[in-house]
């Protein structure tokens, strides 16, 4: 493959498929959640109090990630100088724990409960879920692709750590203040 | 393998998502409940009356179906009181003999909570179900220890040095258990509230740890604390959180 020679060519079209396949997900796991009757049970990780209690902790963990990834793309582009050899595997690395983190969450969000609109609360953490699958699938989908705009990852990126921040806020921290910091 | 690496990752976490549903829908507590709430409803109309008159506890086998609780009841085995299973997924509500307040105990899958309230102080407590009975523990030693049998939960309430016996027919929403916390205009505000089918209801709300003048909400509605309304939200919704 003619990597550096491909990589000038700015084809914004090679984002339409990523984009298209995000939007399907992200409307797809909306429908879901909307249908399927909630079944008030799910199986998830165990060692925990609960399952809001394993959601919080999972959640918090991933957010945490989260972070390491706005600052190691930070890094692995260059905007902060720094020379981490191996802070691109460490960025793809986290990244990928901190997505297997928040499947048994929004399995439980998604099987167990649904998508709700009774409060803002809960109504813009619905949305927001169903949006960071698509954003984050889109994402992963565009990185192997040639020619990308510059601003295609990093803003992809950067909307995918938005919206775990909100989901965290919104559920998370929501959990730590009205229910209490429990294991 | 690096430029498939990002789709392995999507891969991999819709395995897991699979793995998860798969595991869900095979330990799913459906199939158990159906048989826990027939087995039950014979003894829910029985139970109900019971509780108006502690001293017919025993005999009230042969007492007629409260005809409002339950009309699919008299079909029912009576085998399976006997040996009893302990549900994966039950709920009991009922009264406290002798001090006006009401109790539910509500399982699943093993994990047990309960919930005391005469309005004026209330019980969370939490435990265990097995062995065909549960045993709870909650704040300032109140503690629940309650047999389930013939579809209700019999038992012992301690709460503040003193004991009360109970009996807790199954009950089936919009009856039973709920809870609600929210952060009304920066209060932290913490409710429960029990149902019984005969329209018993009770509850307390805490605004900041104290009691607030809040009317109970009809089954199914929303309570209005400080202007904001309120959701109750039933024992799945707020298993999770106990």
């Amino acid at each position: 493959m003619n990597d550096t020679q491909a990589m000038r060519r700015v084809t914004p079209a090679a984002l339409l498929t990523p984009l298209a396949v995000g939007a399907l997900v992200a409307v797809g796991l909306g429908v879901y959640g909307r249908l399927h009757a909630p079944a008030g049970y799910a199986v998830g990780v165990a060692g925990f109090s609960g399952a809001l209690a394993m959601k919080t902790w999972l959640t918090t963990g991933a957010v945490v990630l989260g972070l390491f990834q706005a600052a190691s793309a930070l890094v692995m582009w260059g905007r902060v100088k720094l020379d981490v050899p191996w802070i691109g595997a460490a960025h793809r690395w986290s990244g990928r724990i901190a997505f297997l983190l928040t499947i048994p969450v929004a399995f439980h969000c998604l099987y167990a409960l649904g998508i709700g609109y009774d409060t803002p609360r809960v109504l813009v953490h619905s949305l927001l879920g169903c949006f960071f699958y698509g954003v984050f699938t889109a994402k992963m989908l565009a990185l192997p692709r040639r020619g990308l705009p510059a601003l295609a990852l990093p803003l992809l990126g950067g909307l995918a750590f938005t919206a775990l921040t909100g989901l965290w806020l919104t559920s998370a921290l929501w959990f730590l203040t009205t229910v209490g910091v429990t294991l | 393998m690096k430029r498939l690496g990002p789709v392995h990752t999507l891969t991999a976490g819709a395995v897991m998502a699979l793995a998860l549903a798969a595991l869900s829908v095979a330990t799913s507590p459906a199939a158990t409940d159906t048989r826990a709430q027939t087995a039950s409803a014979p003894r829910s109309g029985a139970a109900s009356v019971a509780s108006t008159a502690p001293e017919t506890a025993s005999k009230t086998a042969s007492e007629g179906p409260d005809p409002a609780s339950a009309p699919t009841a008299s079909t029912a085995p009576e085998a399976t009181e006997s040996a009893a299973p302990t549900p994966v997924r039950a709920d009991y509500a009922g009264r406290v003999k002798g001090n006006g307040g009401l109790i539910a105990v509500s399982i699943r899958e093993g994990k047990a909570i309960a919930y005391f309230c005469d309005g004026r102080v209330e019980a969370w407590l939490k435990g265990r179900a097995e062995n065909g009975g549960v045993t709870l523990t909650g704040p300032h030693a109140a503690s629940v220890t309650a047999v389930l049998r013939g579809g209700s939960a019999l038992g012992r309430l301690e709460i503040g040095g003193r004991e009360w016996n109970f009996t807790a027919p199954t009950v089936r929403r919009p009856s039973g258990l709920y809870r609600a916390s929210a952060v009304v205009r920066g209060a932290s505000v913490k409710a429960g509230w029990i149902y019984l089918d005969d329209g018993s209801r009770v509850g307390l709300t805490l605004v900041d740890g104290r009691p607030a003048d809040v009317p109970i909400p009809p089954p199914g509605g929303k309570a209005t604390v400080d202007g904001q309304p309120i959701v109750p939200r039933s024992v799945d919704e707020f298993m999770g959180e106990m």
